[in-house]
């Protein structure tokens, strides 16, 4: 509890931080001012329609990343387990660019978590099809690396087939995602699909304790394991899913925030979940910040920057892993 | 609660893994399930406990257990599989008190009377001195221990606990057959699958001998584990004694290809 | 096969010149001429008379980047590959300074005749261009017209100008600003508005932070007409934090396409955006031509 209390201090810390950082380099006065104050000014509209929306995002899109990276690792027993890497975060971006970019839901917002939720869960579930039943480590690692090679490709594809000649330049942000600009409308989209996905996952807590002995003894437990894996599979494909939509791929932030956070806690996967996901939002917020001001001119995609820390720990893990299992 | 079994078949793919079993358990007893590898021992529990589709009836007391959901079914039987997973670095103690899952409801804290079920299965287990320890890092033997009292402390009318002893020390054994006795006297059904046969004779109220998919005998280990069973059977011969506790039966070696027919 | 290595800089004189000396017949009036840039494809399209241009890119039926895309479907497109310019064995090959690069390094090793042109322009360069594409392909009468024409409809505009000018960005695609140097620039300029972008150091088209677009509060912010295929890049000019402006014009004031190339052409951005300022700062009656 005390764990949940500290890191709940630190996200909201850096919400007001990400909230404080931009360009148009106002006062934190003229910040604060004009996010509460009326009228049309421009602080106000710097803070209320480019910097809250930024903000928010980060946080909500940092849970879900925490919590889905959280639960896919115990669900699955596997401690490289996480949306990036097992490739969900990539198909979700391939079925939001499909979806999106065809059109075929005119020029629509809606277009784009509705093909990233299809994406993310017909991932899931060919993940669990091949990988969930023999557990092994690296099957589900090696499913995943051909499933995101092969969605990045994909969306690489789809993206240069556009009739119009400027989707291409978009690649680099559903590889590598960006929260720059993105406004209220995203959040509006995507806040409530992650919101329903963080209830499922919390309702799959006992599911995830119990699958600590393996699937029969879990199942001898009490767990009904098709509903756990249906909470699972859709509160995973849904706050990813919609996570990607808005912010394309960022990866890592499940898998380390979950491997920093586990020996502070009992290391029951349920205790994992509320510090998880209030790490993820920490960590995300706080790339994000960095993406913001590392760059003297111009600013990083915070995906680059989640890659840069996620994937030298990635190989440490998977040293690690080698030399012990789990 | 009686355990009862009427034409219980097993086909897993095209091999017919149980075939017609049928039986009538009165509880409070111990039960060895006895027979050699393949002869459909833990297919027999994981149909009890649901984990495979069986044909025929199940019933535990009043209780079909064909039509009875998970949770329904935790509150009524613990099984402790033969596969032995421990995920994660899981204290003793919190390994343990996964047992009491069935009994608690979704975020509800462990109260006192899990407390009580958790201390008491450990005692029984004898790994009290263990419950800091990570169970991950532990020995073969204490590793199955742990596994056990997290069965025993599910606190059901009926346990069924495969192959339980595998692993265990001679003392360990012996502990954990006393153990299954007291919890057979507190009026449980403890169904158990065993290799060893002087355990099994010594300590189980009756044996139910499997083979090849067929019940071959049920009864007390004494008619059960007769010459002639273990011979057809198992192929082996016994040295069999009696002292003032019971039955002792110790395999001595193979039965003669020539006696046979 | 024969070799002509030219080794000459980008004086396009002294290319022009050596060309001439080499093979004189060619030059004078080119039959066969293949544009592979879709600027080239403007300038040759404008200039070329029927069945003297072979070719143009296929960019060039692309409505959103090409003013003369009804046009371009009168032409058979190509993708700028080497192997199509060997098929089509054209006599002269115009493409841009900077877009194909190795392709144009082959055709020369090939021995095509190959004419770049730059496309770091401004209205001010445009009048050359034009002349040198028409001198290139034997159209000079044309291209002097033409050139002539847009110097003076230029200058018309700059004369009408009177007041305060207004202050505009060209804010665009996934927050790309045109800053200092580019066509939209001087465009901005002609038609008397300050570029806010150039005015805050911004040079060429760069990356624009939108934060910094609502903080300058301009007086008019220009975008590209949106596409019919959606990019999640079209939507950062269409940020609810730019509608929140309260005196800010937000639109697409100039028509689609006209200011991707230094083209006789541009001059219609121009009218168009010189039209907006008149309605913003209009003159007086005494100062009205």
């Amino acid at each position: 509890m005390r764990l949940s209390i500290s890191l709940t201090l630190l996200a909201l810390a850096l919400f007001v931080v990400s909230l404080l950082v931009g360009p148009a380099e106002l006062s934190s006065g003229d910040s604060v001012a004009g996010l509460f104050a009326g009228g049309g000014e421009a602080a106000a509209i710097i803070m209320r329609e480019i910097r809250l929306p930024r903000a928010i995002l980060g946080l909500a899109i940092g849970i879900s990343l925490g919590l889905s990276g959280a639960v896919l690792q115990g669900f699955l027993r596997n401690p490289l387990a996480e949306p990036g890497v097992i490739g969900v975060s990539s198909m979700a971006a391939l079925g939001a660019v499909l979806v999106f970019y065809s059109g075929l839901a005119g020029s629509s917002l809606y277009a784009l978590p509705a093909g990233a939720l299809f994406g993310a869960l017909l991932a899931v579930l060919i993940l669990l099809a091949i990988a969930a039943r023999q557990g092994s480590t690296l099957t589900l690692i090696l499913a995943g690396v051909a499933l995101s090679s092969l969605a990045g490709a994909l969306t690489s594809l789809v993206l240069n087939l556009s009739p119009n000649p400027f989707a291409s330049y978009e690649i680099i942000f559903w590889l590598l995602g960006s929260l720059k600009d993105r406004s209220m409308e995203f959040v509006a989209i995507a806040l409530p699909l992650m919101a329903v996905g963080w209830f499922l996952i919390s309702l799959s807590a006992r599911a995830i304790d119990a699958l600590s002995l393996g699937e029969e003894a879990a199942s001898s437990l009490g767990i009904h394991m098709g509903r756990a894996r249906f909470m699972i599979v859709a509160g995973v494909a849904l706050s990813v899913g919609a996570a990607t939509a808005v912010s394309g791929t960022i990866g890592f932030i499940g898998l380390v925030v979950p491997h920093l956070i586990r020996p502070l806690t009992n290391r029951m996967p349920s205790s994992l979940l509320l510090p998880a996901g209030l790490g993820g939002a920490a960590l995300l917020l706080a790339a994000d910040i960095a993406a913001r001001i590392v760059l003297p001119a111009g600013e990083l995609n915070v995906g680059v920057l989640t890659a840069l820390i996620g994937a030298p720990f990635f190989l440490w893990l998977v040293v690690r892993a080698r030399r012990e299992m789990l | 609660m009686n355990l009862q079994v009427k034409n219980l078949s097993v086909v897993l793919g095209k091999r017919q893994v149980l075939d017609a079993i049928s039986f009538d358990i009165e509880p409070g007893q111990v039960i060895g399930l006895l027979g050699p590898n393949g002869a459909g021992k833990s297919t027999l529990m994981r149909a009890l406990n649901g984990h495979i589709a069986a044909a025929g009836a199940m019933q535990l007391g009043e209780h079909d257990l064909a039509a009875i959901g998970p949770a329904q079914r935790a509150r009524l039987i613990a099984y402790l599989p033969q596969q032995r997973t421990i995920g994660w670095r899981l204290s003793v103690r919190d390994l343990v008190a996964l047992g009491r899952l069935p009994w608690r409801a979704f975020g509800q804290r462990p109260n006192a009377r899990d407390e009580s079920a958790i201390a008491r299965a450990m005692a029984m287990a004898d790994i009290a001195p263990l419950a800091d320890r990570v169970a991950k890092e532990l020995s073969g033997g204490e590793q199955a221990r742990v596994l056990m009292a997290r069965a025993i402390v599910q606190e059901t009318p009926l346990l069924m606990a495969d192959e339980p002893a595998s692993g265990l020390d001679a003392a360990h054994q012996i502990m954990l057959m006393q153990s299954l006795k007291r919890l057979a006297a507190e009026g449980r059904t403890v169904l158990v699958s065993l290799h060893d046969l002087t355990l099994a004779a010594r300590w189980c109220d009756q044996v139910m001998l499997l083979n090849e998919g067929k019940l071959a005998a049920l009864g007390t280990p004494e008619t059960v584990l007769s010459d002639e069973n273990l011979a057809i059977i198992y192929g082996v011969t016994a040295h069999r004694a009696q002292d003032d506790q019971g039955l002792v039966i110790a395999p001595v070696g193979l039965r003669k290809a020539s006696t046979g027919g | 096969m024969l070799k002509r290595r030219k080794r000459l800089p980008c004086l396009s004189g002294l290319v022009l010149l050596a060309g001439a000396l080499l093979v004189a017949p060619v030059l004078a009036m080119p039959k066969r001429v293949m544009s592979l840039n879709l600027c080239t494809d403007q300038l040759a399209m404008t200039l070329a008379e029927p069945g003297q241009l072979v070719s143009v890119s296929f960019l060039a039926r692309e409505p959103s980047l090409s003013m003369l895309h009804e046009k371009a479907q009168g032409y058979p497109v190509n993708h700028g590959l080497a192997e199509e310019v060997f098929l089509e064995n054209p006599d002269l090959v115009v493409t841009g300074t900077y877009s194909l690069h190795n392709t144009t390094a082959l055709l020369k090793r090939l021995g095509f005749h190959v004419e770049e042109f730059s496309f770091a322009q401004t209205l001010e360069t445009i009048p050359g261009e034009i002349r040198r594409m028409g001198a290139l392909i034997g159209q000079e009468k044309k291209a002097e017209t033409i050139a002539n024409d847009f110097d003076s409809e230029l200058k018309a505009i700059a004369a009408r100008q009177c007041g305060k000018h207004p202050t505009m960005i060209a804010y665009d695609q996934n927050g790309i600003a045109s800053g200092r140097g580019t066509l939209a620039d001087s465009v901005m300029q002609a038609a008397g508005f300050v570029n806010l972008a150039a005015e805050m150091g911004i040079v060429g088209v760069a990356p624009f932070p939108l934060e910094q677009v609502i903080a300058a509060q301009p007086d008019v912010i220009n975008m590209s007409t949106p596409q019919t295929a959606p990019t999640l890049g079209e939507y950062v000019p269409r940020h609810p934090a730019i509608a929140a402006l309260p005196q800010t014009r937000v639109g697409a004031f100039v028509p689609e396409g006209s200011l991707s190339c230094g083209t006789p052409l541009v001059i219609k951005a121009v009218r168009a955006l010189a039209a907006l300022r008149s309605t913003m700062a209009p003159c007086p009656e005494s100062a009205a031509p």
